[in-house]
């Protein structure tokens, strides 16, 4: 069972229970391989930064699918041509910086001795921020549109458990996956704001 | 891009600098799943914000849908955007008008 973050130190520390701590890890897994760009990095800064001003092709249109479009939005509201260039200047990097923080992340959870998850400040913030990137899929494929539809769905996922409501397995589990990491996140950033 | 230096014999007097010279802005929006909490602790950290300052922003982020976050010259606004997206907000640069 879970139990709240707070700084400790230098540190900030929580508990997740081994269930707990691998689903998170696995879910912040699954959203690196989303979001890490479709051209890999050679590894070496000048040699990426070369082949990045070397690109013939760069594609500067919106992402088709919903939740990539969110984690990576458009600069502006209105002006296309302003948002295409963004977007032709930024993506590469933004999607290899998303993809390292959530690789930190991961790094971190996966070093701790559960239930006790001991993390140092670079660690906590890579937490922090790694988490909206899952939490932003999630609520995209949940159709969260308003701040209201994320306020009933911890109401819609205890009527779903208690059997009062009639919801699909499937979509009950990426609830309570949402309503977990909305609380893990909110008690990192808590303790970071301490 | 080179930075401009001060001329040093020209007639140029820095106070009458035109405030033209920042007309752009940076807008963070409102979305259903970042967290009031964090939306704070982003504004604290990237632009070291005190916290009154980070809060009120938030919550006219949360309240009137948008906010201006920062102020300055074009290409800080672009590094605020991009920045603000690799937090997981929604932010947008434009000239402020």
């Amino acid at each position: 069972m879970a139990t709240a973050f707070r700084r400790k130190g230098e540190r900030v520390v929580g508990r997740l229970d081994a269930e707990e701590l691998q689903v998170v890890v696995h879910l912040l897994s699954l959203t690196r391989d989303f979001v890490a760009p479709e051209r890999e990095g050679t590894g070496d800064p000048f040699m990426d930064l070369v082949a990045g001003l070397g690109e013939s092709d760069p594609d500067p249109t919106e992402p088709s699918d919903p939740a990539l479009r969110r984690l990576l939005p458009p600069a502006h509201r209105t002006d296309t041509e302003q948002a295409s260039e963004f977007r032709r200047l930024t993506e590469h990097g933004l999607r290899s910086r998303k993809a390292a923080t959530l690789g930190t992340a991961i790094g971190a959870l996966e070093q701790a001795d559960p239930p006790v998850v001991r993390l140092d400040h670079t660690q906590a913030q890579a937490l922090a921020v790694a988490l909206t990137d899952v939490r932003l899929i999630l609520g995209e494929r949940l159709g969260l549109r308003t701040d209201e539809d994320s306020e009933r769905l911890h109401e819609r996922l205890d009527a779903a458990m208690a059997g009062e409501e009639d919801v699909d397995p499937a979509l009950a589990q990426q609830m309570a996956y949402y309503d977990f990491l909305t609380w893990l996140q909110e008690s990192v950033t808590l303790a970071l704001l301490d | 891009m080179p930075s401009s230096r001060p001329q040093e014999s020209g007639q140029v007097d820095v106070l009458d600098r035109p405030e033209a010279d920042t007309p752009w802005i940076t807008l963070v929006w409102n979305d259903p799943v970042n967290l009031m909490t964090y939306v704070t602790w982003v504004f604290r950290t990237h632009f070291g914000y005190p916290r009154s300052k980070a809060q009120r922003l938030m919550m006219q982020v949360h309240s009137e849908g948008r906010a201006v976050v920062s102020t300055g010259a074009r290409e800080q606004m672009e590094a605020d955007t991009e920045a603000m997206h690799g937090y997981g907000l929604w932010a947008t640069f434009q000239k402020d008008d």
